[in-house]
């Protein structure tokens, strides 16, 4: 049965031969290059990991404060107070840059919270908070994103690990196999064509 | 060889082109970036790299205003294979001095110009300052397995 990955068996020389293996050369590297290079993006991952998920403890903490916080200044001053505070509460600035690691490009969020108004003291505290949390959130989301974006890298470069390593190599050493074989049998015919003349010719002279 | 095999080869050639274009056409000093608005270094493959400014605080918190100017940044990290597993060499002095300061740690960079860093090391440097660092994978996988054998023979 015929498929498309099937391949024709090149012409048996020894250009060929050494075009193979220069060929199988390039690919032995090249493999080591990417597993190299998945290594690095591993270790990028279980560092983003290991961030995002001291980000997340951080942030529940902080909104357990922030919750709490919130219940006594509702309680001591009221939802007139509070809704009034709000509205004089200024928007934070986020600017979203890039940052790459071994070319794949992964998200820095920065954001600046300028706020000079004053609070009653509840209300002072309970902005610092707000304001952490904002960051915080902020820099959760860009880890959680780096993650998926690292992730995805990490399965695309294992595809071609396993290509390199399970389909183009092993092809490559069977054709060296096989060139390397045939020109085993051509040089056993050949010396046993050479035998069979010299006794032919053997029996030719001694004939004679 | 088939066409199939050709089509993939050019793209795996390709791939070893671009492995280490990642690196920063310039570095730039510390000092440089604190100046600026969006503290960013271009790189070869013409993508951005950008740096916290709150690591860059913290970074000029600890070094002195003449390391400021010389040291440049980001750090690049260079990964190869050792004996066992990956080790990972920062090689200038300065930039040595600062990844032992950041981790808070004695690694003997005055002594020898460079440090070796196993990855859980290097694990702790990314997570807590993601945007100094860049890896990048060595060219000469010798240096890196001199370095970690020196280091190992000291342990």
């Amino acid at each position: 049965m015929t498929t498309s990955l099937q391949y024709r068996l090149p012409r048996a020389t020894k250009i060929e031969l050494l075009r193979l293996k220069k060929r199988l050369r390039l690919a032995e590297k090249l493999r080591d290059l990417l597993r190299d290079k998945m290594i690095v993006l591993l270790q990028e991952l279980y560092a983003t990991a290991l961030r995002a998920s001291n980000l997340r403890r951080k942030l529940n903490e902080l909104l357990l404060e922030v919750y709490v916080g919130f219940t006594e200044a509702y309680a001591t001053r009221g939802r007139a107070t509070l809704e009034a505070t709000a509205l004089g509460v200024s928007e934070p600035k986020v600017k979203v840059m890039t940052r790459s690691s071994m070319g794949v490009l992964l998200p820095v969020v920065e954001v600046d919270i300028e706020d000079g108004h004053s609070y009653p003291v509840e209300l002072h505290i309970l902005n610092a908070r707000r304001k952490e949390v904002i960051e915080t959130l902020l820099e959760l989301s860009e880890s959680e994103k780096a993650l998926e974006i690292l992730a995805t890298e990490i399965s695309r470069t294992k595809r071609k690990v396993e290509a390199l390593d399970k389909v183009l190599i092993p092809r490559l050493k069977s054709l060296i196999r096989s060139l390397e074989m045939k020109f085993e049998e051509m040089e056993r015919e050949e010396r046993v064509r050479s035998i069979k003349v010299k006794r032919i010719l053997e029996v030719r002279h001694g004939g004679i | 060889m088939s066409r199939q095999d050709d089509i993939i080869e050019k793209l795996f050639k390709s791939e070893l082109r671009y492995v280490n274009k990642h690196l920063p056409v310039a570095r730039k000093s510390l000092d440089e970036l604190l100046r600026e608005p969006e503290p960013c270094v271009l790189l070869r493959d013409g993508s951005r790299h950008c740096i916290r400014k709150r690591e860059l605080k913290k970074l000029a918190e600890l070094l002195n205003p003449e390391d400021r100017k010389r040291l440049l940044l980001p750090i690049i990290i260079q990964a190869g294979r050792g004996d066992r597993e990956t080790r990972y060499l920062v090689e200038n002095v300065l930039e040595a001095s600062v990844v032992e300061m950041l981790l808070g740690q004695n690694l003997g960079a005055s002594e020898r110009g460079f440090v070796v860093l196993y990855p859980l090391q290097v694990a702790e440097l990314l997570s807590s300052y993601p945007t100094l660092f860049q890896i990048t994978i060595a060219s000469s996988q010798e240096q890196i397995e001199n370095a970690s054998l020196e280091r190992s023979s000291e342990l």
